[in-house]
């Protein structure tokens, strides 16, 4: 059988490799080639979710992969190298080699050293795409590690002005909590054959099988926990993020924010569900609280930023904490919803800083104090941002608001008081978005700024970068207006997940 | 003369010896001191090859013998080369590697 | 029955799609072809298929829920997307497209001089669409896109003029506020979902006696949020005044007679829920009545004319939901639909006057219009005479129709909370004659006090479009154009005869009641007995009613009939009404500023100095320990000669020791 998986996992990575060949001077042979590997992996990548969507999906209820492929690794360890997708995987994949092209596009106007940028943007997307196939931890852990080479020197050498500090911090956190996950992933072979006897093994679909006792997946749990928290990230452990999003260049900030932060969740909701469930729910309070915090704190904290990608930032860790709580519902609206917002997110958010991005490269400046009025001068930039705003402030009939409302509903389910205070946050997401588009878009141009000495540069949107827009702004609309196929993808896959809860899961 | 007498003796040239490398300041003189130790070894193991009427003992003296000339002609040829650079070979000068 | 509730939805939607992507390139004659062409062929489907209900007999084949497409499904919550057309809905399409109809011809001649011409009318078509989905929705869900996307076209069309900075704020005080109600609605719907297990109206309303009174009171009392905060109701109305920001035509349509309707409508159509949760309904009644007082005194002193007219629709809406309170859902939507026509016509005449006069909104600035503007002044009068519920304009019979409901109520449950919320409702109806005379002698009657030097500060901020404050001299105001004036006409014929749908029982016609009859299946939870008054108590109410609105008219003639004098006045009660009882100011200190302080203080000290600032300390930590760790790397043989020989002779020692 055609390695499908394999390919869409290698092909940026090899591409990659590929392009360090072409010559260096030949800037826009090496933009077009990174352009074009990219797409040829978002066309495989559409492949796997036209195969998936066609494959019998009810053949996933018993919680297995399709399109898996298996090859013996480390065998006296359990150590396999084993890929497969379903229908909660699925979708972040194509999310992500979606993200990618049009990120590549959108890097078009970077000029310094492009051909190891395009390799890394290339290599991240291995990364990610790799931790969203994984089965076997070993493997996971190795891809896990591996998008944050890429990630340090796309934020360490092509960034803002503090982009050094930014990325050993973004290193730091991630690491740290990396570091503990391994560990943890180290522990639960040794105490699954401490459990179940036979070989070692970090093989999902083998640890599945058997359930720890409670006491051993608290330790466990809190281990991925650290992990996972970091990269999603819970407050307090977020404090690289703002730092990292604000100095990265915006198309690899979308790429981090749209892609990469959906591996945490994933991860919560991949390993930590269906391997710990009785410790998912003892410290669901504990996580629950977190979010919410997360969620209202972040949103407030965005009222007061003067920085555009620092808004951005907290907004995005205020969305994130909305998918936390759908996960920590244990129902599959909640579960569902939290898939559906880390889509949603990916698309919103991408489309937010990049045009973030776009508006930094004409105006030289991030400072919304800088900027007003720009809406006369750019009208359709200016509408494409007002859509991509009402999208993350959950309009009704847009796409975040089918996630949320989903995540929502299912957290009201689980929790009246979590459920409430966690839609509290359209209130004052509303307020911060529309303050920082007023700012931006509408209003009168601050005579001081920078942006109004540049005005002459100030030009619309340019069609290379709408095309790299439009994708994004169709599935903005296509979501919200009928998301019920992609809820249809994930139904079997997150009943089959929630059913390691046993009696606590409610559909 | 019971073993002890030699092992006294061999004891005694060890520790002046690590004397020697630890307090002198000429590389010379504690490549000398360095001697003095491994002869000291090998005073003690020609000692135990008679008493145990063993001549394993008599085979690691060779080795030993063997081992420190080798050491000598390498230690020597750093000497020099370090000499050659920095006109001077005091051993408190040679601080490069301090952390 | 033809169905073309659909066609109702999808025009105007294309209209702006349309204008939307091409309207910047397109000639204006072409731009309102396409959007009165949407308009008007909306309000033509929305007329064909209300006739069509008309000759439908059995009420129960009057009722169609037509499935669009699945929206949503997860694990139990199943969502289809699906208009129900009824009575309520039909009743409420022809008022939304009809007076929309109207607005957009209207602002052709209002809009002429401005260079957006293209996105007021591509915004006006998003409007529509979005109303007419709000009420078409069969299910809470959809109710709540549609709530939420007319927020937004009243975001974006108070925002309208988005160099002014008064109206940026506006714009986001109305976004802001309206978002507190769909955060309501939404708690709501989850709480339909978990007591109901659907969110299809149908299901859910004849599923009332299931669910525990406990949390239907809750259910209700969260939707009635959402209606606070959308109908401009205590305490959620602040964004309503400054809407005003907004073009005059915008002000007629969204803040006037459709958006802020519609939780008029959204308790209308629940109605088997708050029947179900008495708690909530007397908290309607109560809420109604209060803002009806509360927004009416302090249209008093207004100054700007808009102005008045906002606080007036805060205060006609109080009374619609008093009506709902007193279990009569038919005179709330009775009064409106009556508001929708005397109220659009004011804002319209309103509108015409400050076209007339450049821009001009300050009322001291205006009067004597009377002789310069005909129409404009015999409409508006026609209007004002309809709201202060003057025999036998709309407004008499709709509003003698709520208070008549209430007071029977009152009588018949004998809870003096009931008399005063009458006795409120009638105050009101005096208060109202009293402003809105006191408007119209004001602006159409004595000297003309504009046209002077002083007449332009206001707008000195306004970069471009927009109009600005005027200095036209008294020679130089005319009537409005025909375009302008013919939808004036028409609102003042329905203002006049308007009213005449309802019920006649008054007069012994008993038998005639065509729009509670019509709309009786919708409200047929209601128990009958509740709402309808003996003709005793009616003729009690209305003509208490009627004579506080003769007084007040009275009043305001024998005050101001020689036109409008300002004078200051310093006592404190007046100024404590003319500043809107400092609820602006006293949110801005209380809420406002003290969440913006936090968030200062939050990013310098928690993000900055204590989580940035551990991390930074735990780096710290390890380059201290490293730091004392380097110093034991001498750089000298000799010292790591005596360790390792030290080390040696502590494992020969130790070894000696353990034998």
């Amino acid at each position: 059988m055609f390695p499908l998986l394999t390919t869409i996992t290698f092909l940026p990575l090899l591409g990659g490799i590929g392009l360090l060949f072409l010559p260096k001077n030949q800037v826009g042979l090496i933009r077009w080639a990174a352009l074009g590997i990219a797409g040829v992996t978002l066309l495989f990548a559409l492949g796997l979710l036209l195969g998936y969507s066609q494959s019998n999906v009810s053949a996933t209820f018993a919680g297995t992969f399709l399109f898996t492929e298996n090859l013996t690794w480390i065998s006296s360890l359990g150590i396999n190298y084993s890929l497969g997708v379903d229908g909660i995987s699925v979708l972040l994949i194509v999310l992500t080699a979606l993200l990618t092209p049009i990120c590549i596009l959108a890097s078009f106007n970077i000029e310094n050293k492009v051909k190891s940028y395009m390799a890394f943007m290339l290599l991240l997307e291995c990364g990610i795409i790799g931790v969203f196939m994984a089965t076997n931890l070993f493997l996971f852990y190795i891809f896990w590690e591996l998008m944050l080479i890429p990630a340090y020197f796309l934020v360490g050498s092509w960034g803002g002005p503090r982009r050094v500090y930014a990325a050993f911090k973004f290193v730091l956190f991630t690491s740290v909590g990396s570091l503990i996950m391994l560990a943890g992933v180290i522990a639960i072979g040794y105490y699954h054959q401490l459990a179940a006897g036979g070989g070692y093994t970090l093989e999902l679909s083998l640890l599945l099988n058997t359930k720890l006792d409670s006491g051993v997946q608290m330790w466990l749990f809190l281990a991925f926990a650290a992990a996972f928290a970091v990269k999603v990230p819970f407050v307090p452990f977020h404090s690289w993020l703002p730092d990292t999003y604000s100095e990265a260049p915006a198309p690899v900030t979308a790429m981090l924010a749209g892609a990469m932060s959906k591996t945490g969740a994933y991860g919560f909701l991949r390993f930590c569900l269906p391997l710990f469930p009785n410790a998912m729910q003892t410290l669901a309070p504990l996580f629950n609280t977190l979010a919410v915090i997360g969620i209202l704190y972040c949103a407030v904290l965005a009222l007061m930023q003067t920085d555009m990608k620092r808004l951005l930032g907290y907004s995005s860790i205020s969305h994130l904490g909305v998918v936390m709580l759908g996960i920590f519902a244990f129902n599959v609206q909640g579960s569902e919803g939290a898939v559906l917002q880390m889509v949603n997110h990916g698309i919103t958010t991408a489309a937010l800083f990049l045009i973030a991005g776009f508006i930094e490269q004409r105006a030289g400046t991030r400072r919304i104090s800088d900027f007003g009025g720009l809406a006369a001068r750019v009208p359709v930039l200016a509408t494409v941002l007002f859509i991509a705003v009402l999208s993350s402030l959950g309009l009704p009939g847009l796409n975040s608001f089918a996630g949320e409302f989903l995540a929502f509903l299912g957290t009201f389910r689980s929790s009246v008081v979590f459920g409430t205070l966690g839609t509290a946050v359209v209130v004052p997401a509303a307020w911060y978005l529309i303050r920082f588009f007023q700012g931006v878009m509408q209003g009168t141009r601050n005579p001081e700024a920078a942006s109004t000495k540049r005005r002459n540069v100030l030009s619309d949107i340019g069609l290379r970068e709408f095309l790299a827009i439009s994708p994004l702004l169709l599935l903005i609309f296509y979501i919200g207006l009928q998301p019920w196929p992609l809820t249809a993808i994930l139904e079997p896959s997150v009943i089959s997940t929630l059913q390691n809860l046993g009696n606590a899961f409610v559909r | 003369m019971p073993l002890s007498a030699y092992l006294i003796v061999s004891a005694i040239l060890f520790t002046t010896g690590v004397l020697g490398v630890l307090i002198r300041r000429s590389p010379l003189v504690i490549f000398m001191s360095i001697e003095l130790m491994l002869n000291a070894v090998n005073l003690s193991f020609v000692a135990f090859s008679h008493f145990l009427n063993s001549a394993d003992g008599q085979m690691f003296v060779f080795l030993v013998l063997t081992v420190a000339a080798a050491e000598v002609v390498v230690g020597l040829a750093i000497i020099v080369s370090i000499f050659r650079t920095r006109r001077n070979i005091d051993v408190d000068e040679m601080n490069v590697l301090r952390g | 029955m033809t169905n073309l509730s659909l066609w109702v939805l999808l025009l105007p939607l294309l209209g702006f799609i349309l204008l939307g992507i091409l309207g910047r390139s397109l000639a204006r004659p072409i731009i309102l072809g396409i959007a009165w062409g949407a308009c008007g062929l909306a309000f033509a489907c929305a007329a064909l298929s209300f006739l069509s209900m008309l000759a439908t007999t059995p009420d129960a084949a009057r009722t169609v829920d037509q499935q669009v497409y699945t929206w949503v499904a997860s694990g139990t919550f199943q969502l289809k997307f699906g208009l129900l057309y009824d009575q309520l809905s039909a009743t409420l399409l022809m008022i939304i497209t009809g007076v929309g109809l109207l607005i957009h011809i209207y602002s052709a001649s209002y809009m002429e001089d401005d260079a957006s011409f293209w996105r007021f009318f591509a915004y006006l078509n998003f409007f529509i669409f979005s109303m007419v989905l709000l009420v078409l929705a069969d299910n809470f869900l959809f109710l709540l896109v549609g709530w939420g996307l007319v927020g937004l076209a009243s975001f974006l069309l108070i925002g309208f003029w988005y160099q002014r900075k008064k109206a940026l704020a506006a714009a986001q005080k109305a976004l802001v506020i309206n978002i507190i109600g769909d955060f309501g609605l939404m708690i709501a719907i989850f709480l339909i979902f978990v007591n109901f297990g659907s969110l299809n109206y149908q299901d859910v309303l004849s599923k009332v006696g299931t669910a525990p009174t406990g949390a239907v009171t809750a259910i209700c009392l969260l939707l009635f949020v959402a209606c606070a905060a959308k109908s401009a109701q205590l305490p959620l109305y602040m964004w309503l005044p400054d809407a005003m920001e907004g073009p005059t035509p915008v002000s007629a349509l969204i803040h006037a007679a459709t958006m802020v309707t519609a939780g008029v409508y959204l308790v209308a159509r629940t109605n088997a829920l708050f029947e179900a949760a008495p708690i909530a309904l007397n908290t309607v009644a109560a809420i109604g009545g209060a803002t009806a007082l509360f927004a009416a005194t302090i249209a008093l002193f207004q100054l700007d004319i808009k102005r008045v007219l906002a606080y007036s629709t805060i205060s006609q809406l109080g009374y619609m939901f008093l009506g709902e309170g007193a279990h009569n859902y038919g005179a709330g939507i009775f009064h409106l639909t009556t508001h929708a026509y005397f109220k659009a016509l004011l804002f319209l005449g309103a509108g015409a006057v400050i076209h007339a006069l450049g821009g001009e909104q300050d009322m001291r600035k205006m009067g004597g219009l009377r002789g310069k503007m005909p129409i404009t002044f015999a409409t508006f009068l026609i209007a004002a005479l309809a709201i202060s519920g003057i025999f036998p304009f709309a407004g008499f019979w709709s509003k003698d129709e709520l208070l008549g409901s209430m007071l029977a109520l009152a009588v018949a449950t004998g809870n003096v909370w009931y008399y005063i919320l009458w006795g409120v409702g009638l105050l009101t109806a005096g208060l109202t004659a009293f402003y809105m005379f006191r408007l119209v002698f004001g602006i159409f009657f004595g000297t003309y006090r504009g046209g002077t030097a002083s007449a332009q500060q206001e707008d000195e901020e306004d970069e471009t479009g927009g109009h600005h404050a005027g200095n036209v001299r008294y020679n130089d105001v005319h009537e409005v154009s025909p375009l302008m004036w013919a939808p004036l006409a028409v609102l003042a014929v329905l203002s006049l005869i308007g009213g005449f749908v309802g019920s006649l029982a008054l007069f012994g016609a008993a038998k005639w009641h065509p729009l509670s009859g019509f709309l009786a299946p919708v409200f047929a939870s209601v128990h009958a007995s509740s709402v309808d008054p003996s003709l005793a108590i009616a003729w009690t109410s209305t003509g208490l009613s009627l004579g506080l609105g003769i007084l007040g008219i009275f009043a305001a003639y024998s005050l101001y009939r020689r036109g409008f004098a300002y004078q200051e006045n310093k006592s404190p009660l007046y100024q404590l009404v003319l500043n809107k009882y400092y609820v602006d100011e006293a949110l801005t200190t209380l809420l406002i500023n003290p969440v913006l302080a936090f968030a200062r203080v939050a990013s310098r000290f928690i993000e900055g100095d204590a989580l940035d600032g551990g991390a930074r300390g735990f780096a710290l930590l390890f380059r201290g320990t490293s730091d004392g760790l380097r110093r034991l790397q001498t750089g000298y043989v000799r010292n790591y000669a005596l360790a390792i020989l030290l080390g040696a002779v502590l494992i020969v020692v130790y070894f000696a020791v353990r034998g």
